[in-house]
């Protein structure tokens, strides 16, 4: 199955032709290499972005050269639904490992919405989920230690890929370099690094050649004070 | 650009493997700074309990470009501090 239906379906029930309804906004698939920018910051897209696999950033250039990531998207996320109505957009979109894409252009989705209310309330749900994974990340970066930022951020990554069936049994692939965890976290790579060797020492985690294996969820859960209540991922009627 | 390591030490020790690349010496320079608080901000009950932390920054060849070390001051050198301070010196 999509696994973008998957994800919405796990929110509110789909019917039939809603599902039909949103394959066919979908164009055909598109390989992108790691390191291209699917969206440039400024870009007007004329489509969105459904990413059918891979990791990819959402991130922001600052005048030094340095780079704040602001969200990782997965497998299932409409990754730059925010263009359809935003128009332009103020930060850029990269491929953090090798992806496979669908693009949704902007006029198919506006006759989506225009004939379908509730898919339109569901993928507006989807992007006011990606606020308040935001507002986890703002949390993290001005009021915990960067040791609970670390594990929330590995507690949600590993909620939000069990929904995709890219996460199980406590373990995940996280094929991401200690440089673009420092970019997502807002640390430098050598207190990312520390922060890494820390959470192995203490027995909560394994994590090597890209792929971490959670030990102890709770009390990696206890350390990040991570509720996934925010993530939203139980069914209720919207 | 060159690469730089910045190795820390605090009870235990955490050798740079990976380095960032950087301008140059200068840049260098503030990073080590800018690594060493970060390291700090989070470390406020291990600084107390594992003492002195030591930051060393070497470059690709293995030499050192710098080094810094936060502890606790002496009181002796705390009431000179202190006393510059309310004198309202610098």
């Amino acid at each position: 199955m999509n696994s973008l239906i998957e994800k919405l379906a796990r929110r509110d029930r789909l019917t039939a032709e809603e599902e039909t309804a949103l394959m066919e906004v979908l164009g055909p698939p598109v390989a992108v290499a790691a390191g291209c920018d699917l969206v440039r910051e400024g870009d007007r897209p004329d489509h969105s972005t459904l990413l059918s696999s891979g990791f990819v950033a959402r991130y922001t250039t600052l005048g030094d050269g340095g780079r704040q990531i602001s969200e990782l998207n997965l497998t299932g996320d409409f990754v730059d639904l925010h263009s359809f109505v935003m128009k332009q957009m103020d930060h850029g979109v990269v491929a953090l490992t090798d992806c496979v894409v669908r693009p949704a252009p902007h006029a198919a989705l506006r006759d989506l919405t225009e004939r379908h209310p509730h898919l339109t309330r569901l993928l507006w749900l989807d992007t006011v989920i990606d606020a308040a994974v935001h507002r986890q990340w703002i949390n993290s970066m001005g009021r915990r230690t960067a040791l609970a930022h670390i594990a929330h951020l590995v507690c949600e990554l590993y909620k939000r890929l069990e929904v995709v069936h890219e996460a199980a049994d406590g373990a995940f692939e996280l094929p991401l370099s200690q440089a673009v965890l420092a970019d997502v976290l807002g640390l430098s790579t050598v207190h990312v690094n520390r922060l890494v060797a820390e959470l192995r020492g203490s027995g909560v985690l394994a994590w090597s050649q890209g792929r971490v294996e959670i030990l102890d969820w709770d009390r990696l859960a206890t350390l990040a004070e991570f509720d996934p209540s925010y993530l939203r991922l139980h069914s209720e009627p919207v | 650009m060159p690469r730089y390591f910045f190795h820390t030490l605090q009870g235990r020790s955490f050798p740079d493997r990976d380095g960032e690349d950087l301008a140059g010496p200068a840049v260098a320079h503030r990073a080590a700074v800018r690594i060493m608080g970060e390291i700090l901000r989070d470390g406020a009950a291990d600084f107390w309990d594992a003492g002195p932390f030591s930051l060393v920054c070497t470059d690709e060849a293995g030499a050192v470009v710098t080094g810094l070390i936060a502890c606790q001051t002496t009181p002796e050198a705390s009431a000179a501090a202190l006393a510059r301070i309310q004198a309202g010196d610098g």
